[in-house]
């Protein structure tokens, strides 16, 4: 029976650093692209991450694949470390988080039929023996909503949203406790967005498995996930649950990211919102607040102001807003 | 209140490239596109991707072409000004630009059309602006072109006019690359650049799609203060409908190559007459939905082959096709909204089901 | 960029290096001078003498370090056949090869850009089809074969063109620009039609990939008109794909001219390279390769620093 005390994913002070090879010949800039970043993730439940390009939530899905080692901080899947284990230690744990990506073009085989992409990691695993993988197959394309006879297709003969599910179905294959989803329905339309992330619902309904899904589209995420925080630059700036964090935001990052979202809804057009200065800058981190240059309530304390979290009032909400409540007065 | 309903017919008097407008008669449309149909070579096929596309842009106002991918939309915006690919052909139709047929004109006069009057941006997707020349270049080169000014003339309205659209040290963008800028920047040059001589229309291809949200709001900012100022039209093209709901003050709404719906902005929003406006609405995710919302996910998938699909191409996929038999034309449930659809469905305001 | 340039510098030395000791190496491999030295009269006290003249006694990688220490010293030794200092054979050789090369690679380019170009813009239709046609019997036409039908066509039947310059006078020596000139034309044809024949696809294709660009449609977009659009924003960005071809064919040019030399007698590089690798005139042939070597790494630092130049998008 597996212990609900122990989360499925937990992240502590995570941090990946990289090098570039930006002037010249020998000097290199340090790119911070995660930063202090933690969080856990409980069986059968959806955290999602949300923020804009360069924010750093792509590395951090890296990270906790292990596609990538952290240069700070431990990923722990069920009590277990697994950041930083050589190959070998890593491979028995991999049915168990598995990963599905923006672009499902490219995420699948274009040489192998629909049938062989979701068997091979059954039989490389074990999971399932080759015999009894077709049963298996159709199994899975059933639970996607695929029609059986798809089988023997080729990814190409698919459209967008076909072969997202296709890459939810071998996601699904080895069982995994935690898929990591990483802008699975950014590339697609609306209609087809909706199938998908009602798909990814409905089997977590069905299978308990959790979602750590990371996305820039505000209403996508809020609709799947069930707590969510806020990456800028390379930091989590706020973090809550997902109802309490969109309506009562406590960090102006987050008021301005939901005020820049287009609202299908004619009331909202002329709706008071804070328009962001400039752009994310490339300066590096001195100490003080990283948002500071574009905030428009920046005060002299940001300029000391780590990236710490701090509670936000309520339960499991949090804010590296140094003036959180004055932040949330106005919103 | 009155409905007339015609089969799809073109060129005569009530014909529905005149009832797909949507606007009232006095004011001439700056862009009048009338039974537009665009076909392309594939082999030795010819496919018709647009089927009768009408819709028309008042002066000073934001027109948005809102659709899937697939539906027509961008090769729709790119045939006003002549630019679809090889294979791509105008078929029929006429695209009306303040009285003038912009089909019949041959390509030099078209070019005294492009930048000048009609201008037009597009999606960056990092190679819309020319790699190898500067910002200021490219800025100077279309301002020569359409104004004749000289050179140190040129470039100093190249500089207001990257000052005027937001960019920091304009001075210093105009001796910089396209690669050296981000995103946003390199849209506002985009934007300075379509702006330079005036244009009375302003196309937008999808212009903040690849963009992140928070400078996807300054984007639309700023067009929407440009066209305060010089109150020029903007015809925006997109798959957003939260950005429609933002932005627009009439909305062509396109599925499959033809035009479902037309209508202002609010009252469509309000009270969508055709189905597929009303599923696409629907299945938007918003913020501050509550927790057991479920979107409504419309079955099926667009038609691939909907080039010589017959009757309502979107029957295939409506929950009241058993009403309506497939058929489907254009007809007006309100004056200055016109639907594609049958009058069961679609007409009237208490038809409207949920 | 200067730094840039001094990496590539610095990187060019061991290069070199291992360039020759390969060369040498594969030199010795093939054979060694005193093999040509048979016959009765030849007894082995001779060979023996001379070997121990020409240093061939001792092992091969202490005759590679002698080679290596004279070049250290400036001197590339002489040669076996005639004694004469390698790097005068090698200096009064090199001008009708550079000429040649230079020539070809011109009159080449001369042809390939345009054509390819303009069988890019009329992609798919007919002109397209015959220039394409046309590149690939010039890439795939031996030199040797192309050589003899020209020399038949201006020569024998026409008379207009000389078909060897065994008679030809440098203009220092007597003749003229017109008669170096003359006798230029055969050759340069025979090795522009390689040079043109390869380049001309894959200019097209560069163009082709161009021609799709988003750019391309924002400037037409801006109404400067076709003419433009093709020549100012197309072209420059061919400049790139055209820039790399040429640093390419450097090298290949310095090897196909070694045959077309033979062929008409032209007085260069080529020719005492054959003699050379024939009589296995260790010096000479070392001489050769090496400057074949700095040839080629020249070639490809100027194309390198031109390339960065003409693209603002690389860094250095």
């Amino acid at each position: 029976m597996p212990d609900e005390r122990v989360p499925v994913l937990e992240v502590k002070n995570l941090s990946k650093t990289f090098l570039e090879r930006d002037r010249g010949l020998f000097r290199r800039s340090a790119n911070r692209a995660v930063e202090d970043v933690s969080f856990r993730i409980d069986t059968g439940e959806t955290f999602g991450i949300v923020g804009e390009s360069g924010c750093g939530k792509s590395t951090v899905a890296r990270l906790v694949m292990g596609l990538e080692r952290p240069t700070g901080g431990a990923v722990y899947f069920k009590g277990r470390r697994i950041d930083g284990l050589p190959e070998s230690r890593l491979r028995p744990l991999r049915p168990h988080f598995q990963m599905v990506f923006q672009d499902s073009g490219s995420s699948l085989n274009g040489r192998k039929r629909v049938r062989d992409i979701l068997a091979a990691p059954m039989i490389y695993h074990g999971a399932a023996a080759r015999g009894d993988a077709p049963a298996r197959v159709d199994e899975l394309l059933d639970m996607v909503g695929l029609p059986k006879g798809v089988a023997a297709r080729y990814p190409h003969e698919f459209s967008g949203g076909q072969r997202q599910r296709i890459c939810i179905a071998r996601a699904l294959s080895l069982n995994p406790e935690l898929i990591i989803l990483d802008e699975p329905v950014s590339a697609l339309d609306v209609s087809v967005q909706a199938q998908i992330l009602n798909l990814l619902r409905d089997l977590q309904d069905r299978l308990g498995v959790s979602y750590l899904f990371i996305g820039h589209g505000l209403g996508a995420v809020h609709y799947i996930s069930h707590r969510i925080a806020v990456m800028y630059r390379g930091r989590i700036v706020e973090t809550g649950d997902s109802e309490t964090l969109f309506s009562r935001p406590a960090h102006p990052y987050t008021r301005a990211l939901l005020d820049a979202a287009p609202v299908a809804d004619w009331a909202a057009r002329d709706r008071a919102r804070i328009v962001l200065r400039g752009e994310a800058s490339g300066a590096d981190w001195d100490g003080g607040c990283a948002f500071r240059g574009r905030c428009p309530y920046a005060g002299a304390a940001c300029a000391r102001a780590g990236c710490a979290l701090k509670p936000a009032g309520e339960p499991g909400h949090f804010t590296s807003c140094v003036d959180a409540k004055a932040a949330r007065e106005r919103s | 209140m009155l409905s007339r309903r015609f089969p799809a017919e073109r060129a005569s008097p009530h014909s529905p490239a005149r009832l797909m407008k949507g606007c009232c008669a006095m004011i001439t449309p700056i862009l009048d596109v009338q039974d537009l149909d665009i076909s392309f070579l594939q082999g030795r096929k010819t496919l018709k991707r647009t089927d009768h596309v009408s819709f028309s842009v008042n002066p000073g106002e934001i027109v948005c072409l809102v659709g899937e991918s697939g539906c027509g939309k961008s090769i729709t915006a790119l045939s006003i000004l002549g630019l679809l690919s090889r294979q791509g052909r105008v078929t029929a139709g006429r695209i009306l630009y303040r009285g003038r047929d912009l089909l019949t004109l041959d390509e030099r006069q078209l070019d005294a059309v492009r930048g000048r009057e009609i201008a037009m941006i597009f999606q960056d997707i990092m190679y819309s602006l020319n790699p190898v020349f500067t910002i200021g270049s490219q800025l100077v080169e279309v301002i020569r072109r359409h104004l004749g000014y000289d050179r140190k003339k040129a470039e100093a309205l190249a500089v207001e006019l990257l000052d005027r659209t937001g960019l920091q040290q304009p001075a210093a963008v105009m001796r910089k690359y396209p690669h050296q800028l981000s995103g946003g920047m390199r849209q506002r040059a985009m934007i300075a650049m379509a702006l330079a001589c005036r244009p009375r229309l302003l196309i937008a291809d999808e212009p903040t799609t690849a963009l992140d949200v928070t400078i996807q709001l300054q984007i639309m900012q700023l067009l929407k203060s440009l066209r305060d100022e010089t109150g020029m039209a903007i015809l925006l093209i997109t798959h957003d409908l939260g950005l429609v709901a933002e932005m627009a003050d009439r909305v062509v709404v396109m599925y499959a190559g033809q035009c479902v719906e037309t209508g202002d902005t609010r009252r469509l929003l309000a009270a969508p007459a055709h189905p597929y406006t009303r599923a696409l609405l629907q299945a938007v995710p918003g913020v501050h939905d509550a927790r057991d919302r479920r979107l409504l996910s419309i079955p099926g998938a667009v038609p691939e082959d909907y080039h010589d699909m017959a009757g309502c191409r979107f029957a295939p996929r409506c929950p009241y096709s058993d009403v309506c038999g497939r058929e489907a034309y254009v007809f007006e449930p309100e004056p200055g909204r016109s639907v594609r659809c049958c009058e069961a469905v679609a007409g009237g305001r208490d038809s409207h089901a949920g | 960029m200067r730094r840039y340039i001094l990496k590539k510098l610095l990187l060019a030395v061991p290069i070199l290096l291992g360039i020759t000791v390969i060369d040498y190496l594969i030199m010795c491999l093939a054979g060694n001078p005193l093999d040509m030295m048979s016959g009765p009269r030849i007894t082995q006290e001779a060979i023996a003498f001379k070997a121990a003249k020409l240093g061939l006694d001792a092992p091969v990688w202490r005759q590679y370090v002698n080679w290596l220490g004279e070049l250290l010293r400036g001197n590339l030794g002489y040669s076996y056949k005639n004694y004469q200092p390698v790097s005068q054979i090698i200096g009064s050789h090199i001008g009708p090869t550079l000429l040649l090369m230079g020539a070809s690679l011109l009159v080449g380019l001369a042809v390939a850009v345009p054509a390819g170009i303009y069988s890019a813009v009329h992609r798919y239709q007919k002109r397209d089809f015959a220039v394409v046609t046309a590149s690939f019997f010039g890439s795939s036409i031996p030199g040797f074969f192309l050589a003899l039908i020209l020399v038949y066509v201006f020569t024998v039947r026409l008379g207009w063109l000389p078909s060897n310059a065994n008679s030809m006078r440098l203009p220092g020596a007597g003749g003229s620009v017109w008669e170096v000139v003359k006798n230029m034309v055969l050759p340069v044809a025979v090795l522009a039609t390689s040079v043109a024949g390869s380049n001309i696809r894959y200019i097209r294709s560069a163009m082709l990939e161009i021609l799709e660009a988003d750019y391309l449609r924002t400037a037409r977009a801006k109404g400067i008109g076709r003419f433009r659009v093709i020549n100012r924003h197309a072209l420059r960005n061919a400049l790139l794909p055209i820039v790399s071809v040429i640093g390419l064919q450097i090298p290949t040019l310095f090897g196909g001219a070694v045959i077309v030399e033979q062929l008409f007698s032209w007085p260069g590089l080529g020719l005492i390279t054959m003699n050379a690798v024939l009589q296995r005139d260790y010096p000479v042939i070392m001489g050769v390769c090496l400057l074949s070597a700095v040839v080629v790494l020249a070639a490809n630092l100027l194309t390198d620093i031109v390339y960065a130049l003409v693209d603002p998008t690389i860094r250095y």
